[in-house]
């Protein structure tokens, strides 16, 4: 893992968090279960995967 | 094809994976529950529109308009009188719900009905947005419960959730970004 999984791991926690309240706040989708525990799951799993990735584009 | 094709490949099956996943979860229909269960109906009528237990949906929720000088026209009902009773609304959130509102008493006269009035400038603290509203209302003579969607009306930037929401989502991105560099 080339990347920084850690930082991944939380900025997707936090895009998640981040994305549940936006949608919440714009009327499109409330605060269920969903939203509120799979957002951010979604979010830690595509930063770990950014971080296992990394760095994108590059030759291998 | 070039010889970095594998990597990049892989970084796009992993993004599209994880838009995948968003997507499914989008698609997870937003189950509407019964709407009141147990021996208890309602309406409330606002700036015109009468709502009812139905309003249970994103798409057609209770619309509480970003308006001063609202006031809330309700009426509630059991089919037969409910004593010793106790109550509560609360907001969902997650897998919790923060309790917004409770109430008890005898009701030893039996009413099986009441209507009266709300102004709704008195919830003008609560964030624009769409929130999941649970109510329960017990006691001798049954149960009821059931869940209704609220739609609070107004600008979600000018409101203090929504702009740390928006400068989050910004930020995270960043941080994804910077997540992704070797």
């Amino acid at each position: 893992m080339r990347g920084r999984p850690i930082l991944g791991a939380l900025s997707g926690l936090f895009l998640g968090l981040c994305v549940a309240v936006l949608l919440q706040q714009y009327g499109i989708r409330p605060l269920d279960n969903l939203s509120v525990i799979g957002f951010p799951t979604i979010g830690i799993i595509l930063g770990l995967l950014m971080a296992k990735l990394a760095p994108f584009g590059s030759k291998s | 094809m070039r010889d970095g094709a594998p990597t990049t490949r892989a970084a796009r099956t992993s993004v599209l994976i994880g838009l995948g996943l968003l997507a499914a979860l989008w698609a997870i229909p937003l189950i509407s529950e019964a709407a009141v269960e147990g021996p208890c109906d309602g309406s409330a009528t606002i700036d015109g529109i009468t709502y009812t237990p139905a309003n249970d949906s994103p798409s057609n929720p209770i619309v509480i308009p970003d308006k001063e000088g609202l006031v809330a026209e309700w009426e509630g009902s059991t089919e037969n009188p409910i004593t010793n009773y106790k109550g509560s609304i609360s907001v969902v959130v997650g897998p919790t719900s923060v309790k917004i509102a409770d109430w008890s008493g005898s009701n030893y006269q039996e009413i099986t009905s009441q209507q009266g009035s709300y102004d709704l400038d008195e919830i003008d603290m609560i964030p624009p947005g769409l929130w999941e509203v649970h109510a329960e209302h017990s006691g001798e003579g049954g149960t009821c419960s059931g869940n209704v969607m609220v739609r609070v009306e107004g600008n979600p930037l000018s409101q203090l959730p929504g702009q740390i929401a928006a400068g989050g989502t910004i930020l995270a991105l960043i941080g994804l970004v910077l997540a992704g560099k070797a």
